[in-house]
């Protein structure tokens, strides 16, 4: 029964038809050959999976970075990290790298990041030279950062799906997207060096300053919603909303540079883009339910733990297993689907909740970078008009840099839990 | 058989559009409300009805919003080996991929209908709405998708009949 219900699932996914519907739809043929639950358990399941508070932070960070993008909160941004790092050499993609952390630490999406910053910075780059393909690729991985600093969509999906604290994750992933982040400004320096990119002139202070003030209602975001979460003032949830009224009275009243007709399209787009995901999360607590029911992870664990005893070989099995997962599904996808297998794995063979949480978010955000199906590229390729093939080309040894930093963060755990156990 | 197309068209672009509207807004209320929340609790005031009233409010919304969503193609989907398919095969997979979806829509629509008469008698506890109201968000959602999907089917059909033409 379980191998018709997982065949079933490949067959409708390869099919095109959408993730839910293929994880709903397997699940009701599950249930069919099942004698003992009522067909009234899908809806049901699908019901409770969504009926959750802390869930309500993804609709709530999707707005918050549709809105900074609908402003000139990104460009002020850019204009900042310009007077900061622009007069290095391979100023322009440091400026994407930094501004992108930036905007990370508020819009919680890769492709939002990617779009927002990708979208002002690719033809400035091009402009001081740089390669067309370099300038989308860099933007490209940069832009994954996204889901890896905090607050981020993915955490939230892997805090509900394995019940572990959001705060906890959003604590553990600082370092790891601070060690991401320096590695792409090295590799970016080295590029530049290599291509001979030059900076921009080197900004006056006084003109530094001036981008700062301009650029202060942008910075003062993420120190008001990671502050507010870190120091316990607000849940996740509280922060997101908190978030998306800080972004309103900014666009609205101080930068007054979103409109009210502008406003409108925002919210439904939000909502629209919210929907998407968050069906796939009403699915998954289907599937997590009814797999769980049927023993799978049990199973797995049995089978995993016949030959592989040590956690350090099982994470490189994981590893491995997320990297090809990340081809070809969508991040937030595949953590809804993979926690339910693999995490009950992960913490019978000693690894900890949270870094686990760690190591599969920067997974899926390489899966963002890597084609076929990578979502940042196909961003990139609308905004530049390339081929994922050719951007993908200059993307590989940013690629090897990330999977250098996975190895890190997968082998060395106090990157990721000593922050958390430091503020306990 | 095509006027009857193109007005069932155009009809499911009002109720998108009207759906539109609604999503906006209940964004914008689960917004306000949850800001509210955040700042009631630190006047000292905690409300009790509006956490319940904002997770129902988004759970309407999800199930509106996958409906436009699939009428855009939009929803997440493996779309790899769809992409590498040519002629024939390619239609009978668009055809297949919508008869799927619309069984699972019919599940969702008739054990969602019996799950909601079920709670009939049930109260949620903060706003004092009757849980069968709530529960009728999967089947309205279902039933929504699978009129969407028909007008993918239909404006499929009658794009494939003017090239042949």
């Amino acid at each position: 029964m379980l191998i018709a219900f997982f065949i079933s699932l490949f067959v409708l996914m390869f099919l095109g038809v959408p993730i839910a519907i293929s994880l709903g739809l397997s699940t009701v043929l599950g249930i069919t050959m099942h004698e003992v639950i009522p067909l009234e358990t899908v809806p049901q399941r699908i019901f409770v999976s969504l009926n959750s508070f802390p869930l309500m932070a993804i609709p709530f960070f999707i707005l918050a970075g549709n809105l900074m993008g609908a402003g000139s909160m990104s460009k002020r941004l850019v204009n900042f990290a310009s007077s900061l790092v622009g007069h290095f050499t391979g100023g322009l993609a440091m400026v994407a790298i930094v501004t992108s952390m930036f905007f990370a630490a508020i819009s919680g999406s890769g492709a939002a990041t990617t779009a927002a910053i990708g979208s002002i910075l690719i033809p400035a780059m091009v402009a001081r030279g740089y390669k067309i393909e370099y300038a989308a690729a860099n933007q490209a991985v940069a832009g994954a950062l996204g889901i890896i600093i905090p607050p981020s969509v993915a955490m939230i999906l892997y805090g509900v799906a394995a019940e572990v604290s959001i705060s906890d994750l959003f604590i553990a992933g600082i370092l790891p997207g601070f060690l991401i982040t320096i590695s792409l400004l090295i590799s970016a320096f080295f590029i530049a060096k290599k291509n001979g990119y030059q900076g921009t002139e080197k900004q006056p202070f006084p003109s530094i300053v001036k981008a700062f003030f301009e650029a202060f209602f942008a910075i003062l975001m993420p120190v008001i919603v990671l502050g507010g979460i870190y120091s316990g003032f607000f849940t996740p949830t509280e922060a997101s909303v908190v978030a998306v009224v800080y972004a309103l009275v900014v666009g609205l009243f101080i930068y007054r540079d979103i409109t009210i007709p502008q406003l409108a399209v925002v919210f439904k787009d939000s909502a629209i883009s919210s929907s998407i995901i968050m069906l796939v999360i009403g699915a998954a607590g289907l599937f997590g339910f009814f797999i769980g029911i049927n023993s799978v992870p049990d199973m797995i664990y049995d089978t995993i733990s016949s030959f592989i005893t040590n956690k350090y070989v099982f994470l490189l099995v994981v590893n491995i297993i997320l990297f090809f997962t990340g081809m070809f599904l969508e991040g937030g996808a595949a953590i809804l689907i993979l926690v339910p297998l693999l995490f009950g794995t992960a913490t019978n063979l000693g690894v900890d909740p949270v870094h686990f949480g760690v190591i599969m978010v920067v997974n899926l955000a390489l899966g963002l970078v890597t084609p076929p199906v990578g979502i940042d590229l196909f961003v990139v390729s609308q905004l530049t008009n390339l081929s994922i093939v050719r951007i993908a080309r200059y993307a590989i040894p940013l690629i090897l840099i990330l999977v250098l930093d996975i190895l890190i963060i997968t082998y060395f755990p106090p990157l990721s839990t000593w922050l958390p156990s430091l503020l306990k | 058989m095509k006027k009857i197309g193109k007005v069932y068209l155009n009809l499911m672009d009002h109720v998108n559009t009207i759906i539109g509207y609604l999503l906006a807004l209940s964004l914008f209320f689960t917004t306000m409300i949850t800001f509210w929340q955040v700042v009631s609790r630190f006047i000292g005031s905690s409300l009790s009805w509006s956490e319940e009233l904002t997770r129902f409010l988004m759970i309407f919304m999800i199930m509106l919003g996958a409906a436009i969503a699939h009428r855009k193609n939009k929803l997440i989907s493996v779309e790899i080996v769809v992409e590498q398919l040519k002629g024939w095969m390619k239609e009978v997979s668009f055809y297949l991929m919508h008869l799927f979806s619309i069984v699972f829509f019919i599940v969702l629509i008739v054990y969602g209908m019996n799950l909601a008469s079920n709670f009939t008698n049930q109260i949620a506890p903060g706003t004092g709405i009757s849980m069968k109201y709530i529960y009728m968000s999967l089947p309205i959602g279902g039933g929504l998708m699978l009129l969407n999907s028909l007008a993918s089917l239909i404006e499929h059909w009658m794009k494939g009949d003017e090239t042949s033409c």
